[in-house]
């Protein structure tokens, strides 16, 4: 990047006449240009990257955050989202937003023209076997730098460009294959082949020991791999230390509750046996939805079946406690969130009924609950509260004017992990560029300075002041040696 | 203009400038935008066998020589329910002339699967396919996905949330033959 400063402008003298407007436009740009490829510039806008990677670290992102999550921000923050769209960064987006872009292509741009206006001055300079001096080779360095930086930032585009990057939720128990449609959220490069890997992944378990303050010390996903339907790797993924499998790596981001809640129907039919993940809230209080729109029953005086959901609250450590003017769930017990241990679980279930909204064919969001067509099954919405391996036994008006039962259960509770994966193929080619920084780096910052020391001593050696008195017949020093030293 | 201001205006003009060329580019396209596999292919399908949600076993190449209808689903998926009849309508119309009707669930637990073929009376098998590895092998990105096979077992045709091409291909499988 060019490190001088503006060029002058020629004062114009009485009588000159006025640059043509080619020249005034030349002016203009070769001054636009020289501001546009400045260091100091580069440094503005590197500093404006390092403030959208600090919020892209403490904002949820999509594609690479919990859905549930970016949507909580969003729905506290959006004043704030609104105003930073305004100017090209919108604050859940901010990898792909247009400033980042923006301030990326600029950075290459001035480092291309660094890069190859000093290449340039360096390979004359070799060419014509110029002294390598220190600064000869400090002026390598630099180059090598700056290229490396430049080949950085290649490998960084390339890698996202011709890799993905998603989330993924896996229960305990459960496997997962590494391919599009078993991610919660997927975003591929433009220029990636479409070829996922295809080999499954299992949770075995998951833990989180908690420290006496009740933070968890640890997050671990036993997991292992099957290819081809055979186990093929098994490991611990932690935060810090992801499974790497196949050129796709899944680094662990959360985890949470999954109970397992069983639906039977009037008719005694199982109509829903699954792991709800829990994916909201903290680890203490977690909230999350459960649909089940084939609940195969069809309610006295319509038309068609009805369907049934319920918004959850699991206490993974329950505390009941006394009710002061009357009970906030059907049983007549208060609970409110305790540990974030499994020490005694209960799920708080506000029971809907009506249509889900399923069946017009639009996408839903599988974490919410559109109660827009239902109707609570307990008066003000209330909810019953589930124990761990209890079941619940509900009525439902029959034809005849009787009660239909059907049953609601919490016979376990799991936990699931939320996987962010990623392929990148730019990964070596980053490593690449880190090894040539380090060497740019060295080579400027230490074997320069090395040189210049070894020439300053080898000249203070070589001085005439610090030489013995010539005696009689003595040789006087060999200019030709001193010479050779100077240019080296 | 002041030296000072001058510098300010062509700086900003600095950032400003690549703006222009690459304002609105983005790298990563969101997955519903991707573009899918060519519609109208005549790849090889992959293989596909396994058990099916009502317990029996299931081989794709069991049904060469007849055209054969994959439907990706999910009782979860939305979409899916409402296309639903309009496929069962197909299967009134075409198994009696010989099109083989099968489902693929996928992502989906067995009790909640289960529940959505009673509901929807759904007579073809599907195969149960949690982990979504079928849904890989077919490059299949989300529920519904509706394939149709020709009679040699080449994907002839591959539809996302839409049935609307189906019967023109089931007519001309059956036209030609």
């Amino acid at each position: 990047m060019a490190t001088s400063t503006a060029p002058r402008h020629r004062a114009v003298r009485p009588g000159t006449p006025a640059p043509s407007r080619g020249a005034r436009v030349r002016s203009l740009l070769g001054r636009f240009w020289h501001e546009y490829t400045r260091m100091r510039t580069a440094i503005y806008m590197l500093l404006g990257v390092l403030g959208i990677v600090l919020i892209g670290t403490f904002v949820p992102q999509e594609f690479t955050s919990s859905s549930v999550k970016v949507s909580e921000f969003l729905a506290a923050h959006s004043n704030l989202n609104d105003l930073a769209s305004h100017i090209g960064l919108p604050l859940t987006s901010v990898f792909v937003s247009p400033l980042f872009y923006v301030l990326l292509g600029s950075i290459y741009i001035a480092l291309l023209s660094c890069v190859l206006t000093r290449g340039r001055a360096l390979m004359v300079r070799t060419m014509r076997r110029y002294p390598r001096t220190p600064q000869y080779w400090g002026e390598w360095g630099s180059w090598l730098f700056h290229t490396s930086f430049f080949l950085l930032l290649i490998a960084v585009v390339w890698g996202k460009a011709t890799g993905f990057d998603g989330i993924m939720t896996i229960t305990e128990g459960q496997r997962v294959a590494e391919t599009q449609a078993s991610y919660d959220t997927l975003q591929e490069g433009m220029l990636f082949d479409g070829h996922h890997a295809g080999y499954d992944v299992q949770l075995n378990r998951f833990a989180a020991p908690l420290q006496a303050n009740g933070m968890p010390e640890d997050f671990v996903s036993n997991v292992t791999v099957y290819d081809g339907g055979r186990p093929v790797l098994t490991k611990d993924v932690r935060v810090n230390d992801f499974l790497g499998y196949d050129n796709v790596d899944f680094y662990q981001q959360d985890y949470g509750w999954a109970p397992h809640i069983v639906v039977r129907n009037p008719g005694g039919e199982v109509v829903s046996d699954n792991a709800v993940q829990m994916i909201q809230g903290d680890k203490a209080a977690s909230t999350g939805v459960i649909k089940v729109p084939a609940f195969n029953y069809t309610l006295p005086g319509t038309a068609r079946p009805t369907q049934i959901g319920a918004k959850l609250v699991l206490y993974p450590d329950a505390q009941a406690v006394p009710t002061v003017g009357g009970a906030a769930n059907s049983l007549g017990i208060n609970y409110v969130p305790g540990s974030a241990a499994a020490n005694n679980p209960v799920l708080e279930v506000q029971l809907f009924v009506g249509d889900l909204g399923l069946d017009s064919g639009a996408s839903q969001d599988v974490f919410s609950l559109d109660t827009s067509g239902m109707r609570p099954f307990f008066d003000g919405a209330a909810p019953f509260a589930l124990q761990l391996h209890q079941t619940v036994t509900l009525g439902l008006p029959a034809a005849g004017g009787g009660t239909a039962s059907f049953t609601v259960s919490f016979p376990d509770l799991k936990q699931f992990s939320l996987f962010h994966v990623k392929k990148d193929s730019g990964v070596p080619l980053v490593y690449t560029a880190f090894i040539l920084t380090m060497v740019g780096l060295l080579t400027k910052l230490y074997l320069r300075p090395f040189l210049e020391r070894r020439q300053r001593r080898r000249r203070a050696t070589l001085s005439p002041v610090a030489l013995p008195v010539s005696q009689p017949g003595a040789l006087p020093p060999q200019p030709s040696v001193r010479e050779e030293v100077l240019t080296r | 203009m002041p030296k000072h201001k001058r510098r300010l205006v062509t700086f900003c003009a600095a950032a400003l400038f690549p703006a222009f060329l690459v304002s609105g580019c983005s790298l990563q396209p969101d997955v519903s935008t991707r573009v899918l596999p060519t519609p109208h292919t005549s790849q090889p399908a992959p293989a596909l066998r396994g058990a099916t949600l009502s317990g029996s076993h299931i081989d794709l190449t069991a049904l060469r020589g007849h055209p054969v209808v994959i439907d990706f689903w999910a009782s979860w998926c939305g979409p899916c329910r409402a296309q639903q009849p309009e496929l069962n309508s197909l299967v009134s119309k075409y198994a009696a002339r010989g099109v083989e009707f099968l489902g693929v669930d996928i992502r989906d637990d067995t009790a909640n699967a289960s529940a959505y073929v009673h509901e929807f009376n759904i007579t073809y098998p599907s195969v149960f396919d949690p982990a979504s590895d079928d849904a890989g092998d077919f490059s299949v990105a989300a529920p519904p996905t509706t394939l149709v096979i020709d009679r040699s077992g080449n994907i002839m045709l591959r539809e996302l949330g839409t049935l609307v091409d189906i019967p023109a291909a089931l007519d001309s499988l059956l036209g030609s033959h």
